[in-house]
């Protein structure tokens, strides 16, 4: 069976240890990358099924790195979640703007990661 | 006389006739009866039989109407054992985030000696794994008093805070935690104090100002238990660094 790759992109590395802790257990395979910039190499080099994209970054934010990564024709139908402790109502329409399918706020629920990692892989099938 | 017997001759034809008409009525009344009697039996029959019928068909309904209830009662059932399951499966999956929060502040807090990392490691699990982008991280600096060593967002106005002086103070003078309720943390400023320690004695102070917009205002059980750990365990982390600065400043002093 195919395995699905999941791009973690955080500058936290607390964040993108919770984020392999939970997704550890459910045959993804992971890759990571720290800033914006990376995010954006990344997702054209690895080709990944599914981002989960930090917006507070140093570098280049999540914003600016969604909008690149949307540009690039191979990374253009890649579902992006956006995960932020930003929740408020601008940041996420910003967020939508740049060009994300979907959000979730950290704190990082597992459950929640976990629904929507899961939803948005299965929809792409 | 001829007439007279003409005459009672007429009424003689007249009367056998009426009494053969009268006959043949009779008898075909006789059979209607018999035929109506036949009819009524052969009602009467199919009556008994219908009755059964109807009896079975209401026994039938009845029990078909026990079975249909029961099903309903097995399927509220398995409904409500489905619920519980579901109930318990989140319960578990919230167990295995809470786990994962430990594991990771834990693996952060312990795994470097250099106090910048781990300053920055108490940064990260706060904003990340508990909520708050608006806080600060006193540590002791005497007898009685605390000084600000980290903070995120702004820094606070006091840089220095003295045991038992407003809630940090308070919070460092008896070493129990100060969680908000609700609009309370809007009143007095502060979201969540928590005091670090070693071996029982207070050793600093995190001061958690506002949490983050999704957490509303305030902290479930479950981020207070959190955060008290991280309290203790980044007490203890602090404390190793200050140590391992002592060692390798008496090693340098030594020249080893």
């Amino acid at each position: 069976m195919n395995r699905k790759k999941i791009l973690l992109v955080d500058d936290s590395a607390t964040t993108l240890m919770m984020e392999q802790m939970v997704l550890r257990g459910q045959a993804y395979q992971i890759v990571t990358a720290k800033n914006g910039r990376e995010a954006v190499a990344a997702a054209a080099a690895e080709r990944p099924d599914l981002i989960l994209l930090d917006v507070v970054m140093p570098e280049m934010n999540g914003f600016e790195a969604c909008r690149n990564i949307r540009r690039d024709a191979v990374s253009r139908n890649v579902p992006i979640i956006m995960v932020t402790t930003k929740g408020e109502e601008h940041n996420v329409e910003t967020g939508f703007q740049s060009g994300c399918s979907d959000y979730i706020t950290k704190p990082i629920n597992g459950a929640e990661l976990l629904t929507k990692v899961r939803t948005w892989l299965e929809g792409a099938e | 006389m001829a007439a007279e017997n003409g005459y009672v001759q007429k009424v003689r034809e007249d009367t056998n006739r009426i009494l053969a008409d009268l006959k043949t009525q009779n008898e075909r009344l006789r059979s209607l009866v018999a035929a109506i009697d036949s009819d009524r039996a052969r009602l009467q029959t199919e009556k008994i039989r219908l009755q059964e019928q109807l009896m079975n068909a209401r026994e039938d309904l009845s029990q078909r109407i026990e079975e249909h209830n029961a099903l309903l009662r097995r399927l509220t059932d398995v409904e409500r054992e489905n619920e519980s399951v579901s109930c318990r499966f989140q319960d578990i999956e919230t167990q295995n985030t809470n786990l994962a929060n430990l594991y990771v502040a834990g693996y952060q807090l312990h795994g470097s000696l250099d106090r910048h990392h781990v300053l920055g490691a108490i940064r990260e699990i706060i904003i990340n794994l508990i909520g708050s982008e608006d806080f600060a991280i006193f540590e002791r600096a005497g007898e009685d008093t605390l000084e600000l060593v980290g903070w995120f967002e702004e820094p606070p106005l006091a840089r220095e805070v003295r045991f038992g002086s407003g809630i940090i103070g308070q919070v460092a003078a008896t070493g129990q935690a100060f969680f908000a309720t609700g609009d309370n943390s809007r009143n007095v400023g502060i979201s969540a104090c928590v005091p670090l320690t070693v071996d029982g004695t207070v050793t600093g102070v995190i001061a958690l100002f506002r949490l983050l917009p999704q957490k509303q205002n305030a902290l479930q059980p479950v981020d207070e238990e959190l955060l008290s750990l991280l309290a203790s365990q980044a007490g203890i982390a602090l404390h190793c660094t200050r140590l391992h600065q002592d060692v390798a400043a008496r090693s340098r002093m030594a020249g080893v």
